[in-house]
């Protein structure tokens, strides 16, 4: 099961309104290599890793995305915050107003709403390990697209430390890829 | 909270008792690839043969304007530098050396918590046991503490 620590895993503090940048930011909300997707990937392979370095790892790799979910949906939230509705349709965000309102709500940056099909489980674990080891890529670099694209240290110094965690957690994978091809285990 | 920190990209903290405690923490080899907790922290990563930076990017030194924000960052930084043992350990159970240093940055973490807890409410709802009052949503939540 889990328990909720009332913190961030890291400090937020967005002062300037950006409808743009959340606009873009959400894709590591609810977008293909963003946060939902890699916590339900890792929770949802740990059952058939083969042993339990690969259970622990899955399980507190995936616990901290859920976290991670928490800081992209704080930074989405405060750049939203106190936006007009006239701000909204400028932004291009008329549409998310129609169904949402001010709401949060998990899409790319394109307006696609979070699915699970972004997330595989094959039953092989060097197979979903891969798959893992390209996610935290993946988010490594749309977290460097998004840094590109703003100029607010306040969403800045998040996104470079998010990235800094999809660094990580691609080690920690590669590792365990790593161990478990030279110490063949059985699949189950 | 945030109102309470300064995100400044260049300047010292104020406060950073840790810096000499952990400088040079043991001997072992992977322990000398560390960052002390607050370095690490700043980063995102404790290990330093792992970081990587981004164009010209430097890590947000955070600067706690009060006390509640430095009891705050003591809780986040010494619970990171855990947590990155954590899944270090996860990959490398048998490490001797960093099972020490896990468990000595989750004792003081869990201190960190205590002393946080203390003064500005409970950070999880184990805290809260023979109360007369349920404090658990008397304090701000983790994504509005900005506006505190």
């Amino acid at each position: 099961m889990w328990k909720y620590e009332k913190r961030l895993q890291y400090p937020i503090s967005i002062k300037k309104k950006d409808l743009r940048m959340a606009k873009f930011l959400v894709t590591q909300y609810g977008g293909a290599n963003g946060e939902m997707a890699a916590a339900l990937r890792y929770l949802n392979q740990r059952y058939t890793m083969p042993d339990n370095r690969g259970k622990a790892l899955l399980t507190d790799i995936g616990t901290e995305e859920l976290a991670h979910i928490e800081m992209i949906s704080t930074m989405v939230y405060q750049l939203m915050k106190n936006a007009t509705l006239e701000e909204l349709e400028a932004a291009g965000l008329a549409s998310h107003y129609a169904e949402h309102n001010r709401s949060l709500y998990p899409t790319d940056a394109n307006g696609v709403p979070f699915t699970i099909a972004y997330v595989a489980t094959t039953g092989d674990y060097l197979a979903d390990l891969s798959e893992d080891m390209a996610a935290e890529e993946k988010a490594r670099a749309v977290y460097e697209n998004l840094i590109d694209l703003t100029e607010d240290p306040d969403v800045i110094g998040p996104l470079l430390w998010l990235r800094q965690r999809e660094i990580i957690h691609f080690q920690r994978f590669k590792e365990l890829y790593d161990y478990y091809k030279q110490n063949k285990k059985e699949p189950r | 909270m945030n109102n309470n920190f300064s995100f400044d990209q260049y300047d010292r903290p104020a406060m950073n008792i840790f810096e000499q405690t952990f400088l040079s923490p043991n001997n072992s080899l992977p322990v000398q690839n560390l960052k002390e907790p607050y370095e690490g922290f700043i980063r995102g990563n404790l290990f330093d043969h792992l970081y990587r930076q981004y164009q010209n990017y430097r890590p947000t030194r955070l600067v706690p304007n009060n006390e509640q924000a430095e009891l705050l960052l003591n809780v986040d930084q010494l619970s990171f530098a855990a947590h990155e043992l954590n899944l270090y350990l996860d990959v490398y159970p048998n490490d001797a050396q960093m099972i020490n240093l896990f468990n000595r940055y989750q004792q003081m973490a869990n201190e960190a918590v205590k002393a946080y807890e203390k003064k500005y409410g409970p950070l999880t709802i184990n805290s809260l046991s023979n109360t007369d009052q349920f404090s658990w949503e008397a304090y701000a939540w983790p994504w509005e503490m900005e506006e505190k």
